[in-house]
């Protein structure tokens, strides 16, 4: 499947890019159909008639998805003009019911969300915590929400100042709570704000290069990049995948963040040299391809920005941040290996001398036993590690099981009712892996001082 | 039935690993001779007060669900912010550990001391973990103490004994009935579930048809 993405022949890579467009829409169904059934919203008078009224839109979603289903993992589909706009209709209609949730008056608790970005700081990156909103819109915001709120009022004509210690305000779609894979995507606005707060475009910019404002999302997208490496650039490429079918921009910026997160790229697994990088970025050219072919979605030029500009934005950001913490290929593997296993992804099991059995049956008294202990402590594993096995997870095992799910036989009820007990346990892992590395970051940290 | 010792729990978790805990933040302050302590995680199930009268588990699921919703309020809470437990308060909570026995070996969950002498308690009936389980283990908390105690992400307020036995050929999660497995948060209660209450149900339903018969007649 991966090779497939970077093949040439436009049919396969076609073929791909709308199977893992498929494979997404199925994931969002899955997300709003577990916030329809939360129980919460039978507690207010509003909640049954609005839940039901959604529930009747999320059907309509459904059974477009069924019908969408043959065209794209029927036999002989590859080359199939119908399935963008097929597809393109039940995102539509998705983002319809989305928009909608608002109805129901429920406060969404943030969860696990809160902790994702103490996490990064926690880890020593020099970034602010931010107040994370959930929202019902599905639009993009490359920019954080204080900014493009003053800049609205600054179009009518009001110029309101931004005090210099803000706070910066992201928001996260509601359905995008239950997906840690997806929190990623509130890292490019974070990374807009920080660029913006510490003036990092200003400091670098020559003469002679591209105008000012281009030049900040250059920075925007290292800065971004370097925060937990391609898993931001695969959050928004995925996000990308649907929203321009539905005739949406998609995230801004995606292809600044494609070059930006080379650099931070691995092979998704061990036989397969495609990183997860390479693998979203040829189902986007793809799209890019079908869109002027078919007329279907809407793709920015790319911006021209040098080498030698790349190579200076990297220089300075390199000071200012380190590379992130990302897996060796051994170690992701091995946590690969772990969630496959059920299990969440939350620690590094410790390394153990190879004599380690013989040691223990040895510590018979309470000081042999403490020496031994040294060695069998774990390492929480830091944010980039989990989200970088966690998109492999995706790719390999989430969207191969939705390619074999609707290719196969089964019913479709049966097929998404076992991807969506894939799906939710994905997700239920990772979050299990953030919240367990948090909080035991915090105290390894201080056990090490 | 034997219970293990602190080499014994060390040897499954670390070179058998079929006995799975994670994470391990610091065994030289969670092991002892024949224990292994175990943390609070971060989610926490409140209760609240509400206009119920009563749950009642024989109506339709749905409302059976908003019902307990009605009552129940979920946190997520930082490492470095308490959530406070008053005197006479419930609440579920879980560990931070996830958990994993073999068919062979079962557990035992107790309180640990200090937290005993405040007046914690941390279950009343989930004490036991079955072979073969899988998840996070609720802690039921209640303080029977007469001051609110703060609860941190991370402190060891429970401890885990293994003990081994024949395989069992019905591991928790191949069990007819399994209502919590896999569960990576407090769950409520889901003891609608229970198949009695079909029982019931399927009897209240026979009552009313003989009831119209016989007015019928």
């Amino acid at each position: 499947m991966f090779e497939e993405a970077t093949a040439t022949h436009p049919a396969d890579a076609a073929a791909v890019a709308m199977s893992a467009a498929f494979c997404e829409a199925c994931e969002r169904l899955i997300f709003v159909r577990v916030l329809l059934e939360d129980p919460r919203h039978q507690t207010r008078r509003q909640g049954s008639a609005v839940t039901r009224l959604l529930r009747e839109g999320l059907r309509g979603v459904e059974r477009q998805l069924e019908a969408t289903r043959p065209i794209v993992f029927g036999p002989g589909q590859r080359s199939s003009e119908s399935a963008p706009a097929a597809i393109g209709l039940a995102v539509t209609a998705l983002r319809q019911v989305h928009i909608q949730l608002g109805l129901l008056g429920t406060r969404w608790p943030l969860g696990t969300a809160d902790l994702f970005i103490r996490k990064l700081v926690a880890e020593g990156l020099p970034v602010t915590v931010p107040t994370i909103c959930p929202t019902n819109q599905y639009d993009d915001t490359a920019t954080e929400v204080g900014e493009s709120f003053r800049n609205r009022l600054a179009a009518t004509g009001l110029v309101v100042k931004s005090e210099a210690q803000d706070t910066p305000i992201l928001t996260i779609p509601t359905m995008d709570l239950i997906d840690p894979l997806s929190w990623a995507t509130m890292l490019y606005p974070l990374a807009a704000s920080m660029v913006e707060a510490r003036g990092i475009a200003a400091q670098l910019r020559r003469p002679s290069s591209i105008d000012s404002a281009a030049y900040r999302r250059v920075c925007t997208a290292g800065f971004a990049a370097r925060l937990v490496g391609e898993s931001t650039f695969a959050a928004r490429a995925a996000r990308t995948l649907l929203d321009r079918l539905s005739g949406a921009e998609g995230c801004t910026d995606i292809s600044l963040l494609a070059v930006a997160s080379q650099q931070f790229a691995k092979p998704i697994s061990p036989k397969c040299g495609t990183t997860v990088a390479e693998y979203f970025d040829a189902i986007l050219a793809t799209q890019a391809v079908l869109a002027r072919v078919w007329g279907v979605t809407r793709v920015d030029a790319p911006l021209p920005v040098t080498a030698a500009e790349w190579e200076d934005v990297d220089q300075f950001l390199k000071a200012e941040l380190r590379d992130p913490l990302l897996p060796t290929p051994d170690e992701a593997e091995a946590l690969f290996e772990l969630l496959c296993d059920g299990r969440p992804i939350n620690a590094m099991p410790p390394k153990l001398p190879d004599d380690f059995g013989e040691r223990l049956d040895a510590s018979v008294d309470a000081e042999r036993f403490y020496d031994v202990l040294q060695y069998a402590n774990e390492r929480p594993c830091s944010l980039a590690t989990i989200l970088t096995v966690g998109w492999r997870y995706k790719v390999r095992r989430s969207y191969g099981l939705c390619n074999e799910l609707m290719s196969g036989g089964t019913s479709w009820r049966a097929a998404i009712d076992a991807l969506s007990g894939h799906v939710l346990e994905r997700c239920s892992l990772l979050q299990q892996s953030i919240e367990a590395a948090y909080v035991q970051q915090v105290f390894s940290r201080w056990r090490d001082s | 039935m034997s219970i293990l010792n602190e080499r014994e729990i060390l040897r499954r978790l670390l070179i058998d690993r079929d006995v799975v805990v994670t994470p391990i933040v610091d065994l030289a302050t969670q092991l002892g001779p024949t224990s292994l302590d175990v943390r609070l995680g971060t989610r926490f199930q409140a209760q609240k007060r509400s206009a119920l009268p009563y749950i009642e588990p024989l109506q339709d699921e749905t409302a059976l669900r908003a019902d307990i919703a009605a009552y129940t309020q979920d946190y997520v809470v930082l490492p470095t912010d308490p959530y406070v437990l008053h005197p006479g308060d419930f609440a579920l909570a879980c560990t931070l550990e996830f958990i994993r026995l073999p068919a062979d070996l079962s557990a035992r969950l107790e309180g640990r001391s200090s937290w005993g002498r405040l007046g914690l308690q941390i279950h009343s009936t989930a004490g036991f973990i079955d072979p073969g389980f899988a998840g996070v283990i609720t802690f039921e908390l209640s303080n029977l103490g007469k001051v609110p105690i703060p609860l941190y992400p991370g402190l060891r307020i429970g401890q885990l004994c293994f003990y081994t036995g024949q395989p069992s050929a019905i591991p928790y999660r191949s069990k007819k009935l399994t209502k919590y497995a896999g569960q990576i948060a407090p769950m409520g209660s889901a003891f609608y579930l229970d198949p009695e209450y079909k029982a019931i149900r399927h009897e209240q339903q026979a009552e009313k048809e003989r009831t119209s018969d016989a007015i019928l007649d």
